[in-house]
């Protein structure tokens, strides 16, 4: 049967670092005196030693283009979702400008229609408005030669 | 130590940091600095160089989706290492890499790469190979707790309480899966130890 030694739970944390400095004193006299606890730590680190026989694995060819290739295949999905998750989120925001446009659109609408409907004699006298004022010179010829005659015709 | 003296000490928190304000190239920067690191240690959980591949282009695209929200809290390493733990104790619980470890001779896979031993003696040779083997087998047959604490202690340096971080446990739960992880260890590889151990 295997001899034990009440200290021996110390080891791990001692060889690992992990014991506080009093500990750490302690556990070096120990070792001093204590043959079981000797032994288990050369066994411990006989252990260390064989666990870093093995060595790191090399990373194959294709797995850059494999993962970078995945990180695609994320962005291509994420994108369009971040959209739609923004609009879902922050569709109240979204009401102000749409009904802005709407009510523009509908003054727009507005406005040409009214203008569309102004009477036909009414646009017909902004057109002619000149034949009316030639009009009213030809109307007036008569006062306009007496006031040639008077020679204030070149003031008016 | 306190988050603002992690956050000094970390060049790879301010990394990744930057890859949250959207610098690709950060995270390009971790990923070169960590792939390695990654595929070894999840190649040392299932001895599959296909599952280890697989695992770490999982984990490296957790931690690309978390880029956006990302919060430091412990060392970079402590975060990645977390959850490449977790990915890996996951695909053990799902127990799908059971079926294909069995389908391969893994041990002959592994031997051919895992021998560094340069030496002219074949005999030498065929030791270290066997002796690798054994290692393998012994790590293997180690409960996940156990085989991640032990990994993340051995190969990797992280302290009780980083490990503690990591697979959710308390520091004196750790020193106890360390343990118990080394005792089974040596069990597993007596004929490796002296007759008197």
């Amino acid at each position: 049967m295997k001899k034990t030694c009440p200290h021996c739970d110390l080891l791990d944390p001692f060889m690992d670092g992990e014991l506080p400095e009093d500990r750490i004193r302690f556990i070096e006299h120990h070792l001093s005196i204590c043959q079981i606890c000797t032994d288990e730590l050369h066994s411990l680190q006989t252990l260390k030693g064989l666990l870093h026989e093995l060595d790191d694995v090399p990373v194959s060819m294709d797995f850059d283009r494999n993962f970078w290739k995945k990180v695609d295949e994320y962005e291509g999905k994420r994108l369009p979702a971040l959209f739609g998750g923004w609009f879902a989120r922050r569709w109240r925001f979204g009401i102000a400008p749409l009904l802005a446009t709407f009510i523009l659109v509908i003054g727009v609408v507005t406005l040409v229609r009214n203008t569309q409907n102004i009477p036909v004699n009414d646009t017909l006298l902004v057109e002619q408005l000149d034949l009316y004022q030639d009009y009213d010179v030809v109307n007036n010829l008569d006062v306009l030669e007496q006031l040639a005659r008077e020679g204030v015709a070149g003031d008016l | 130590m306190g988050l603002n003296e992690v956050m000094g000490q970390d060049n790879e928190i301010e990394l990744m940091l930057m890859f949250s304000k959207g610098d690709e190239n950060a995270f390009r920067a971790l990923y070169l600095a960590y792939r390695k690191k990654i595929i070894t240690y999840c190649y040392r959980f299932f001895f599959d160089q296909e599952i280890a591949e697989e695992l770490s282009q999982e984990i490296f695209l957790k931690v690309y989706k978390a880029g956006s929200r990302y919060k430091p809290t412990a060392r970079f390493s402590t975060w990645i290492f977390k959850i490449a733990t977790h990915a890996c104790l996951n695909e053990l619980r799902r127990g799908k890499y059971r079926t294909r470890i069995d389908s391969i001779d893994s041990e002959d896979d592994m031997a051919g790469r895992e021998i560094k031993d340069e030496s002219d003696n074949a005999h030498e040779r065929i030791e270290a190979m066997e002796r690798k083997k054994r290692i393998s087998q012994a790590l293997r047959s180690l409960p996940g707790n156990q085989r991640a604490a032990l990994l993340l202690r051995e190969y990797h340096g992280f302290s009780y309480k980083e490990i503690g971080d990591q697979l959710n446990a308390t520091e004196s739960g750790i020193k106890s899966l360390i343990h118990r992880g080394r005792e089974n260890l040596r069990n597993e590889l007596h004929d490796e130890f002296g007759e008197d151990s």
